[in-house]
Parts: structure tokens; C-alpha cells; sequence
């Protein structure tokens, strides 16, 4: 029985490119620890204030889909980001009696 | 020597120009050629229009999609794109179900007052102008269940 292998799609080049591409994956996952691991951590007010436009929130789908086309990891955990951050937002706006 | 190296400069402008223009125009055709299928296309748009107006979307469509045979078909519906269409595709399809599915009223919690100690209480109607904490929460009370604090000295 052999171990499973990582997923080639998911895996990056041994260059500066892929350097960079592991160092965002490390950022974005700090990022994810933080606000996933520390209670009620707030989001700043700009990202708090910039939700409420539509062109901030397709800003957000792009910046996934642009991470996506430059690397599938990347991408990976861009769309987790975004979709905490959506969802955290969508929360947010919701009146009290909705939840 | 300045003067020849300006004329010179002068001279590779208009080509350099032309040869960005044909890199450019070289670059659109080919992605364009390299685009998905009109169909896949308006897909994607869709799911995006999806994400980003996730928070318009009715309670109704949300408590479907909370529901068990909801759950089953958006989880289907996430992998058949992702076979069909490809991981791209399913990524932003499984945003969309999630922020969906994440948005949906819980009715269970909802439907409980918090204050309501579940004896005989005597409802009241709710009068007068709405409360602070009420504008501010977004709630509209319907009923009051008591308007009374009953309160006992500490003892030992």
C-alpha cells in the first residue's frame, strides 16, 4: 500500500516563483489562525465599511479567481479567506432576530 | 552625440509602438482563444453574481437549502460542476452554497426568548415607540412577556 501522494496541482516549483507562492500560503494561513483561534477577533473598519459595496465584494470574487489562475494552492485558501470574511460579513449585516 | 542618440530614439519609437501593439493585440487573441465556452461563462458569472449578492437572497431559498434534501442537492450540485466544468468552476460553486447555506435563519435558536423562564407567563401587548436597543439590533417586538423584576435580598 503506498502513501498518498500530495496532489500535483496543488504542488509548487522549486524556483523564485514557487518560493513566493509558498510564502503567501503561509501568510494566508496565519491570517486564517488568527482570526480562527482568537475569540471575536475583530475585522478592521475598512473591511468592515467596504462590505456594504457590491464593487468591493466582486473585488473579492476576483481577487479569488486571480489567485486561482496563479496558483491553484493559492487560490485554495484565498476562497477559504473570502469566504470567512463574506460570511462573517453577511452575519454581521443580519438583524438579530434572523440568525 | 546627444542629438544621434535622441534621433535614434526617435526612430525606434514608432516600432517598438507597433511591435507592443501586435504583443497586445497578439496577448488578447490569445486568451480569448484560450477562454471557456460561452456556456461555462455565464455559469461563472452567475455564481459570482450569487457571492456577491448573497445577502439578498430570501429566507426561503436559504431555509430550502438548509434543510436535509437541500444539503443533498447542493453538495451534488458542487460536484457535478466540479466534473463537469472543472475545480474552478466547483470552488466558486461551493463559495456560493456555503454563503447560502451559512446565511440561513436557525429556527430552533430563534424561536427561543432568552428571558422566558417557560411558566405561566401573561403576554403583553407591546406599546409605544420602539427601544433604543431595539433600533439598534433590528428587532420588532411583538409581545412582551414580562414587565416585572421580582428580586431577593442575597442570603448565606
Amino acid at each position: 500500500m503506498t502513501a498518498p501522494s500530495w496532489p500535483s496541482f496543488l504542488a509548487v516549483e522549486a524556483n523564485a516563483d514557487g518560493a513566493f507562492r509558498v510564502i503567501i500560503i503561509l501568510l494566508a494561513a496565519a491570517l486564517i489562525i488568527k482570526y480562527s483561534t482568537l475569540f471575536e477577533e475583530k475585522y478592521s473598519d475598512k473591511l468592515t465599511q467596504l462590505y456594504i459595496y457590491p464593487w468591493w465584494r466582486f473585488l473579492v470574487v476576483f481577487l479569488v479567481l486571480s489567485s486561482i489562475l496563479w496558483c491553484p494552492s493559492v487560490g485554495v485558501i484565498v476562497a477559504l479567506i473570502s469566504f470567512f470574511y463574506l460570511s462573517d460579513m453577511n452575519t454581521l449585516i443580519t438583524p438579530l432576530t434572523n440568525l | 552625440m546627444i542629438e544621434q542618440i535622441i534621433g535614434f530614439i526617435r526612430m525606434q519609437q514608432p516600432s517598438q509602438s507597433l511591435q507592443q501593439g501586435g504583443a497586445a493585440i497578439q496577448s488578447i487573441y490569445t486568451m480569448i482563444s484560450k477562454l471557456d465556452s460561452p456556456m461555462k461563462l455565464i455559469y461563472g458569472f452567475i455564481v459570482i453574481l450569487i457571492i456577491v449578492y448573497s445577502s439578498e437572497i430570501p429566507a426561503d431559498y436559504r431555509t430550502f437549502t438548509d434543510s436535509f434534501l437541500g444539503k443533498i442537492f447542493g453538495v451534488g450540485i458542487v460536484y457535478g460542476v466540479i466534473e463537469t466544468m472543472g475545480w474552478v468552476y466547483g470552488l466558486l460553486t461551493a463559495m456560493a452554497f456555503l454563503l447560502i447555506l451559512n446565511g440561513a435563519p436557525r429556527k430552533l435558536t430563534s424561536s427561543l426568548e432568552g428571558f422566558d423562564g417557560g411558566g405561566s407567563v401573561t403576554e403583553k401587548k407591546a406599546v409605544g415607540k420602539r427601544w433604543f436597543v431595539e433600533k439598534v439590533l433590528g428587532e420588532r417586538t411583538t409581545a412582551i412577556a414580562t414587565d416585572r423584576v421580582t428580586t431577593n435580598a442575597i442570603t448565606d
